[in-house]
């Protein structure tokens, strides 16, 4: 299945299962704070193995997922209520760990970040077409374009660093033994 | 409206920040550990994860559970006795193929024979990663490198088919590279009475990059689980180490003690007393 056939399969999920705005919101609220927390386990992982450029990279992209799912709180601060039932799926925008390289540059990781956003933008484009109920498909529709927002973003940022040598993941003093 | 979750799977995960390489399967089984106990609501004080050594096995100190990270491939004889003690506890074993199926090989034949109510979660990597690569039971007798040149040449133990074999009650596997899935399998072995194995195939990227393929190796099983143990040895048999789900799921009754009042820890101190 491909990443694109994968998130129209999430998206009808979704759709099935979302009955109102609040449901909305929830599901909304569950994939960027998913998101938000992997940036931050591979921030850790990267300053661990001493990575910083790409730490510090991947603790800003927390902070903007974390703005996110904060957009989603109701108006005293509160928490939109808990996912619907039937929806496992929230890992629309997070990014996987077997993607991962103790070497990689910021280029690398950057483009990490925007395999997240375009499948971002997919679900949502898909809910915006599909969902049954005028009003989500709206709020899936000003969604897709907030996603679209970050693609560019995540874009820009991607051309301030140079690709990677050829040789990125040469280490002088490799792990492997042969 | 459904019922607000007890838990969520961050209220799981501890502190301490994992050591493993960038990539490593373990990450993704640790995030199944907590989807599954949020999944049944457990209260981190009523499950306890015990483990031998390896990088697999570091997982007890990454989950905010009771824990213990014991002695290399002894995790199932320190599950046992815990369940033993104190049945109210849910205990998962965890671990790796070496821990697991070299220097706790003999555990795993009894433990599986006893039908005590625990869970055995294997990240099987087919090598033994913190000691830098050398090969393990699973390992391909093919797989060529510089600690074993040329390959092992030997037949790789079958996991699934001994845990069958020796009296296992629920036999499954699972791919790191899809954690919901994993979430799913625990979930199941945790609710299925007596002693449930999963084999997780989570790869070692740093001494098995080509463990990164798996991906596009892992299936899931044409067919559904069976109570027949024949059936199950049957398809075991043929099975390519690449067939995920469940794959055999018994009745039989797990151990439980004799009812009664069992020893105090001040009857067992007194038997150490100098
Ligand atoms: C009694 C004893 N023997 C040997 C070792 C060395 N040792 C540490 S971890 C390990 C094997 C780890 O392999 P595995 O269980 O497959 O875990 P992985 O690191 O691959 O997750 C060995 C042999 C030890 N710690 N204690
Ligand atoms: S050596 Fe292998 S098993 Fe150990 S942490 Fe690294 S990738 Fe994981």
């Amino acid at each position: 299945m491909s990443a694109d056939d994968a998130m129209r399969a999430a998206a009808r999920k979704l759709a099935a299962a979302i009955r109102d705005a609040e449901d909305f919101r929830a599901c909304v609220f569950a994939i960027e704070s998913e998101a938000a927390e992997r940036y931050a386990e591979l921030a850790d992982l990267m300053a661990t193995h001493n990575n910083r450029e790409v730490a510090a990279l991947f603790r800003r992209l927390a902070e903007i997922e974390g703005l996110h799912a904060r957009k989603m709180l109701a108006p005293d601060g509160s928490a939109p209520r808990l996912l619907p039932a039937g929806i496992d799926f929230v890992g629309a925008e997070t990014v996987s760990h077997e993607a991962m390289h103790y070497l990689m540059t910021p280029r690398q990781a950057l483009a990490l970040a925007l395999e997240g956003e375009c499948k971002a933008v997919a679900l949502f484009e898909a809910l915006a077409e599909g969902a049954a109920d005028p009003a989500i498909r709206r709020l899936a529709a000003e969604m897709a374009v907030e996603e679209r927002g970050h693609v560019a973003l995540v874009q820009a940022w991607m051309t301030k660093f140079p690709e990677p040598e050829a040789d990125w993941d040469h280490d002088p003093d490799p792990p492997r033994l042969d | 409206m459904s019922a607000a979750p007890a838990y969520v799977a961050k209220d799981y995960k501890s502190d301490v920040k994992p050591v493993w390489c960038p990539g490593c399967g373990d990450f993704s089984v640790l995030a199944a550990f907590g989807k599954a106990f949020a999944e049944l609501g457990l209260a981190p004080e009523r499950v306890a994860v015990i483990s031998g050594i390896g990088c697999s096995s570091r997982i007890p100190a990454y989950t905010r559970t009771y824990g213990f990270h014991g002695v290399h491939g002894r995790a199932l004889a320190l599950a046992t006795g815990l369940k033993l003690a104190r049945p109210e506890l849910t205990v998962v074993a965890a671990g790796g193929d070496g821990d697991g199926f070299s220097i706790g090989g003999n555990h795993f034949l009894h433990a599986c024979r006893r039908n005590v109510d625990l869970t055995y979660v294997v990240m099987d990597n087919r090598v033994y990663g913190m000691t830098k690569g050398q090969p393990s039971p699973t390992t391909e007798p093919d797989w060529d490198s510089a600690l074993s040149p040329g390959g092992t040449g030997l037949r790789p133990f079958n996991p699934l088919v001994i845990a069958l074999a020796s009296g296992a009650n629920f036999v499954a596997r699972a791919f790191s590279g899809d954690p919901n899935a994993c979430a799913a399998m625990i979930v199941a072995a945790i609710r299925h009475p007596g002693f449930s194995f999963v084999e997780i195939l989570s790869p070692c990227v740093t001494f098995r990059p080509d463990q990164r393929g798996w991906k596009e190796q892992v299936r899931q099983a044409p067919v559904a689980a069976t109570g027949d143990p024949a059936r199950a040895a049957r398809r075991l048999m043929t099975d390519d180490g690449f067939n995920l789900g469940v794959l055999y799921q018994g009745d039989r009754l797990p151990y439980r003690p004799p009812p009664g009042e069992g020893a105090r820890p001040a009857d067992l101190e007194a038997e150490f007393a100098a």
